[in-house]
């Protein structure tokens, strides 16, 4: 039967009821910001997959205590994102995000987009390490408001912040991540 | 002038997550399988709450095997009392700043009256002593935290914890998931790792008496902090405990004892 997608808030509210289906979907429209975020995390394509995928069973079980009405996605990603990290400090590795180029893509994937073509190969590089260089808090407000796409609202959400805290913090770690650049770029 | 003004930089991060992430995998199919498979329901906390207990039950037992060898060991151990994680390691990273900067790492300031009203937990306070000089709260996925500190004060039976300005502090959460380790050197690395197991009404507990790190989760990260102080630790009806204090142990059991169990909280909103 032909319909029009449901909202995030209808297919909680149906897995809220046991809907597995519903959830499934739910999961589904996810999937790709909730692997990232942990990926950030793990740097490991296995270990972000099993981060994630524990992050959606842990958010279905903690249905109850999702506020209705509120965004499901900020949501999933903060419970997925807390879950790589515990998995990343258990093996006793570093638990910050870090951003690093994918050396070997898969094959038959689609090709970049043109923004990202346009990239050069040193640009990409420097911006890489610079991102790299700026502290985690930094860090992790730019790669959930840019690398995730998540808007501002969702940002603060996922990081468990006010999101007045998450503009100003982000303006500073633009800043810096600008500085960073220039800095890089002195001979 | 910059080569990278505002909105190139914007855009220059968006195209970069093209570059930077695999591939997602397809998760709904494996997500939807184990949520059958389990016969899960949503909010199935009886389920959570039997594993924990008997994963908890399990872990105190480990333990009790366990501390007997810490003195001598050389290899990392990992121990646990509810949502906190303790982990014996002969080469840590790291150690945290000298002084615990409990307010960056407990979340927002706020006062007992609204943390009450927040958490779904009823705070527990140890009988004997007034109301706390300040209050955190950090709004967790898997659970409140709160966080309570009094002034130090010898006359009254507080004395303080070395580099703070605190006599008590008191960490509550009915958090499932780990929101804090602590990590210890084992003795002949520098530390002692003295631990020693305990019962508060019947609730088993840790008591560490010596200097360590705790690593706890906050808001996009996590925060390394050097604890001074001793620290009680003990899980009761799904609250997780932790006492940090300069008193003895029997002084600091006597506080933890006169505190109602699992978080029904012997005070009204005040």
């Amino acid at each position: 039967m032909e319909g029009r997608p449901l909202e995030d808030a209808e297919l909680v509210e149906r897995a809220r009821e046991g809907d597995v289906a519903a959830y499934e979907a739910l999961v589904e429209r996810h999937r790709e910001v909730v692997f990232r975020a942990s990926y950030l995390i793990t740097r490991d394509a296995a270990e972000a997959e099993d981060a994630a995928q524990e992050g959606f069973v842990k958010a279905y079980r903690a249905l109850d205590r999702f506020r209705p009405g509120a965004p499901f996605r900020p949501w999933v990603v903060r419970i997925a994102t807390n879950e790589a990290r515990n998995r990343v400090r258990s093996e006793r590795r570093h638990a910050d995000l870090a951003v690093r180029a994918v050396v070997a893509r898969p094959s038959g994937e689609t090709a970049p987009s043109p923004e990202a073509a346009a990239l050069l190969g040193d640009e990409r590089r420097t911006l890489i390490s610079a991102l790299n260089r700026l502290p985690e808090e930094d860090r992790a407000v730019i790669a959930h408001r840019y690398l995730l796409d998540l808007s501002e609202a969702e940002t603060a959400d996922a990081l468990g912040l006010r999101r007045g805290t998450v503009k100003s913090r982000l303006s500073r770690a633009m800043g810096r991540l600008r500085a960073a650049l220039e800095e890089g770029e002195e001979p | 002038m910059s080569r990278h003004p505002a909105i190139d930089l914007e855009r220059s991060l968006r195209a970069l997550a093209d570059e930077v992430f695999p591939e997602a995998p397809p998760l709904a199919p494996a997500v939807a399988e184990r949520l059958r498979a389990g016969q899960v329901m949503p909010g199935a906390r009886g389920e959570r709450r039997r594993r924990r207990w008997s994963r908890r039950r399990l872990v105190v037992l480990a333990a009790a095997a366990i501390l007997l060898l810490l003195a001598a060991t050389a290899v990392a151990t990992r121990l646990g009392i509810g949502a906190i994680g303790v982990r014996i390691d002969p080469s840590p990273t790291a150690s945290g700043s000298a002084a615990p900067e409990t307010g960056a790492a407990f979340g927002r300031r706020i006062d007992l009256a609204e943390a009450r009203e927040a958490v779904r937990f009823r705070i527990g306070l140890p009988d004997d002593l007034p109301l706390p000089d300040r209050v955190w709260l950090e709004d967790d996925p898997f659970g409140d935290r709160v966080a309570m500190a009094w002034r130090a004060d010898r006359s009254a039976g507080l004395p303080g914890i070395p580099w703070t300005p605190w006599g008590l502090v008191l960490l509550e959460t009915d958090a499932t998931g780990e929101v804090g380790v602590k990590e210890l050197v084992p003795s002949g690395l520098g530390g002692t790792a003295e631990i020693r197991s305990v019962s508060i009404g019947g609730a088993e507990g840790l008591w560490i008496d010596e200097p360590h790190d705790l690593v706890i989760r906050i808001p996009g990260g996590e925060r390394r902090l050097r604890v001074t102080g001793a620290v009680l630790l003990w899980h009761a009806d799904g609250v997780t405990y932790r006492l940090e204090t300069s008193l003895a142990l029997e002084d600091a059991l006597s506080l933890a004892r006169s505190m109602p169990r699992g978080g029904t909280s012997r005070a009204p909103a005040v």
